[in-house]
């Protein structure tokens, strides 16, 4: 310790790594502040919140009032984060230090009851009287005596205790793993076309995850789909939320043009036509709201509209690139990601949706591009997409409503 | 204005007899347990009107069990029964139960009871001659709806009971009277059946009382225990307005059950010459001896869809089967009666109660004919 500082009341803490953000070079500043700005939003529930910068983590101050939990709780979906950890930050000589070091372990011997130890110290004061392996030599030695159960094991341990000698000390031994990735807003904005099922929530999530700012856009087919499945969407959105940030939900009005698609169309085409005039108003609309990618939660041949061939059909009516994360995923990974970040229980609710409704007893599962154009040569698609442009309304899903309205994972 | 055509999920109570319920709240604002003069007061208005339902049923020597609805009177008979010991428990229901069977025998089934299913014949009504009987495992509880919810279709009780007592005479009958009662005539006693379960808003009582009627309670036991209440087999402080207004709005549907048949049977023959007059497609999916009151129909649309846009317009009609994702529910009625997989996710339910007129029916047709116009799919 350089100097004593007597702060009786040193703020909890909570630490948070971050991983792939430091390689960034010189434009790591920048992901750093969009990560902030992003934890901030987490935030917003809990009034004004302290955060420091320290070379390659982040330290967040527990508002007074607030338990360590919440915080962490905010914080630990945050595209980002590799890591949190709950960190008691002390003052002090070094008997204040193993005062505190032996009485670490308390409440972690009543939980969970480890049953091997290791103590990893980093001295970044070189002032500090005793050289690393001393000191965790000694924090193990009174471990040891306070808790007899409890060996020392330094290849396997069930838990390590960190302390880190600083301008002050650093203890810590938690650590919950984060969602890695990129802070949202690093890598422009995407239109998620998202629908009431498994897989877009999941896709939008893969998108976030590295950086992207998503919007969404749901096409509804009143009365053929009722209200209950915008509520739905309204809901995966919500849960979506606390990875992505807030989010626009863009709501088309797609009856008409359903019910045009009907009656001019083959029936083994409807499928196709339908995913190419929704293809084309998300562009259009991706556009008007500077999104520079459609995301789409398709998965190569997963059903008949997501086949290679069917698949070109719809990328052919667009010329802004289409993202689809699980293009080459297997549906049990993509439903143990949903099952993970909380939307697997909602995207499996019994409602019907337009892919379910509107579906063909044989439909094409390997359509040409000419055969796909011959499909659409009664309708007139300029004027179906300036419909559907027209009969869109936007909502703002907020992080914050879900925090209110006490719906969680 | 609304046109309300989903009587079999809830008949509305009249004014008059929701009246009925406060002047007797009023007079009879005490525990019916109570022994001071009060409550032995409340007591008597309470038997009393205990004694009106059982008439109405034809029961007068039967047991009745006031319970919360008809989920758990039949709950009380299916669960709570024990069967005499020199038997081993087989509980047969028919394909075409409400979940409030269907799922307590399920639970039964995996609590280790045999459970079998009796088949549907065509016309929607179990087909008890075509259940296979094993000598070794007799059935000892036969469960059957009386008036089908989903089709409308009505049991022969009568033929039950004779086949009953031919086949396997120690079976005790329970009758899911839910749908049916205010509707038909019920005459417990001379059926020779054992329990029946009855809902008082299906007959245009307030919501929350329904009866179990049983011949004997002595193989019953309480599912809900406390206090001692009803002789020891429902406990609870037994609500005497609710119960005065059920028994009151009861009289009057049996009353009027001549009249209310002629006039809902007319509803029916006007709704389906209409549908014919203005060509519209359709499927009838009640079968033709059905009980009038419900009309199971299929047009060329989703019945959900359809449902949605009638209510969008006032209408409010019933979905003919619960849809899972595109999907017919598994325990349907319909589909135990063979009816296909795109009929039944067609189907809506329309069901007439005495507020119906001819107008209506017009009304019904207009919307009808207006939305398969706007969204028939192919």
């Amino acid at each position: 310790m350089t100097e004593q500082q007597q702060d009786a009341h040193l703020p909890e803490m909570v630490l948070v790594r971050i991983g792939e953000i430091t390689l960034k070079g010189l434009n790591r500043y920048k992901f750093e502040d969009q990560l902030i700005r992003n934890m901030r939003n987490r935030l917003q529930a809990f009034g004004k919140v302290r955060i420091h910068k320290d070379q390659s983590r982040i330290l967040v101050e527990v508002p007074a009032g607030e338990t360590t939990e919440a915080v962490m709780d905010a914080l630990k979906d945050v595209f980002g984060v590799v890591s949190v950890s709950p960190l008691t930050l002390l003052a002090g000589d070094k008997d204040d230090l193993f005062a505190a070091v032996a009485t670490a372990f308390d409440h972690l011997m009543a939980d969970n009851k480890p049953r091997t130890f290791k103590v990893e110290t980093r001295r970044v004061d070189k002032a500090f009287p005793m050289s690393s392996y001393e000191v965790s030599a000694h924090a193990g030695h009174l471990l040891s005596e306070r808790f007899p159960m409890l060996t020392v094991d330094v290849k396997n341990p069930d838990v390590i205790l960190h302390i880190e000698i600083r301008d002050r000390f650093h203890l810590y031994h938690d650590i919950i793993p984060g969602p890695r990735g990129l802070p949202v807003g690093m890598s422009g904005n995407g239109m998620l076309l998202l629908s009431g099922g498994i897989d877009s929530p999941v896709a939008g999530y893969q998108m976030a995850s590295r950086g992207m700012t998503l919007e969404s856009i749901y096409f509804h087919t009143y009365p053929y789909t009722g209200d209950e499945v915008l509520e739905k969407v309204r809901s995966l959105a919500k849960i979506m939320t606390r990875f992505t940030g807030d989010m626009m939900l863009h709501v088309v009005d797609f009856t008409k043009i359903q019910l045009e698609i009907q009656s001019q169309c083959p029936e083994d085409m409807l499928t196709i036509v339908m995913r190419r005039m929704m293809m084309r108003i998300a562009e259009k609309l991706a556009e008007k709201r500077r999104c520079k990618s459609l995301i789409t939660g398709e998965s190569l041949g997963q059903v008949a509209s997501q086949t290679q061939e069917a698949l070109i059909c719809t990328d052919h009516v667009v010329s802004c690139p289409v993202f689809r994360p699980l293009i080459g995923i297997d549906k049990d990974d993509t439903v143990r990601i949903s099952r993970r970040i909380g939307t697997f229980a909602t995207s499996v609710l019994p409602y019907a949706d337009c892919c379910t409704v509107f579906v063909a007893k044989h439909p094409k599962t390997h359509p040409s591009l000419q055969a796909a154009d011959d499909a659409e040569k009664n309708l007139d698609i300029a004027d179906l997409i300036d419909y559907g442009l027209e009969h869109i309304t936007s909502e703002r899903i907020r992080v914050h409503d879900m925090m209110i309205s006490g719906e969680t994972r | 204005m609304t046109i309300y055509l989903d009587h079999a999920a809830s008949s509305p109570a009249t004014r008059d007899v929701l009246d009925y319920y406060r002047d007797v709240s009023f007079r009879h604002a005490v525990n019916p347990s109570s022994n001071h003069q009060a409550g032995k007061d409340a007591q008597a208005a309470l038997a009393a009107a205990k004694q009106t339902v059982l008439a109405c049923f034809g029961a007068s020597k039967a047991t009745l069990i006031t319970t919360s609805g008809g989920t758990e009177a039949i709950n009380q008979a299916l669960l709570a029964y024990e069967t005499p010991r020199r038997f081993t428990p087989h509980l047969v229901i028919s394909a075409g139960e409400h979940k409030a069977v269907s799922v307590v025998a399920t639970h039964l089934e995996k609590q280790g009871r045999r459970v079998s299913v009796m088949p549907l014949n065509r016309a929607g009504a179990p087909d008890f001659s075509a259940f296979p009987l094993d000598p070794d495992h007799l059935p000892t509880c036969l469960s059957v709806i009386l008036l089908s919810n989903e089709t409308g279709a009505i049991t022969d009780i009568e033929g039950l009971v004779a086949w009953r007592n031919k086949h396997c005479p120690d079976a005790v009958i329970h009758v899911d009277a839910v749908q049916a009662a205010g509707k038909m005539a019920i005459d417990f006693d001379a059926w020779g059946i054992d329990f029946l379960s009855v809902s008082g808003h299906k007959w245009g009582a307030p919501m929350g009382v329904g009866f179990l009627l049983a011949k004997s309670v002595t193989h019953l036991a309480p599912l809900i225990r406390g206090a001692g209440q009803q002789s020891g087999l429902r406990a609870g402080s037994e609500n005497v307005p609710l119960v005065a207004a059920t028994a009151y709005a009861l009289q009057q549907a049996t009353a009027q059950l001549p009249d209310n048949l002629a006039n809902v049977t007319a509803l029916k023959a006007k709704f389906l010459s209409l549908l014919a007059e203005r060509n519209i497609e359709y499927r009838l999916i009640s079968p033709a001896a059905a009980a009038p009151f419900i009309v199971t129909i299929a047009f060329p649309l989703m019945g959900e869809t359809l449902a949605r846009v009638l209510s969008d317009h006032g209408i409010f009609v019933g979905r003919g089967a619960a849809c899972s994702g595109g999907k017919a529910s598994q325990n349907s009625a319909l589909t135990a009666c063979g009816v296909d997989d795109l009929t039944v996710q067609r189907a809506v339910r329309i069901s007439f109660g005495k507020t119906n007129t001819d107008k209506d029916m017009v009304a019904l047709v207009d919307r009808i004919e207006a939305t398969l116009a706007q969204f028939k799919t192919k």
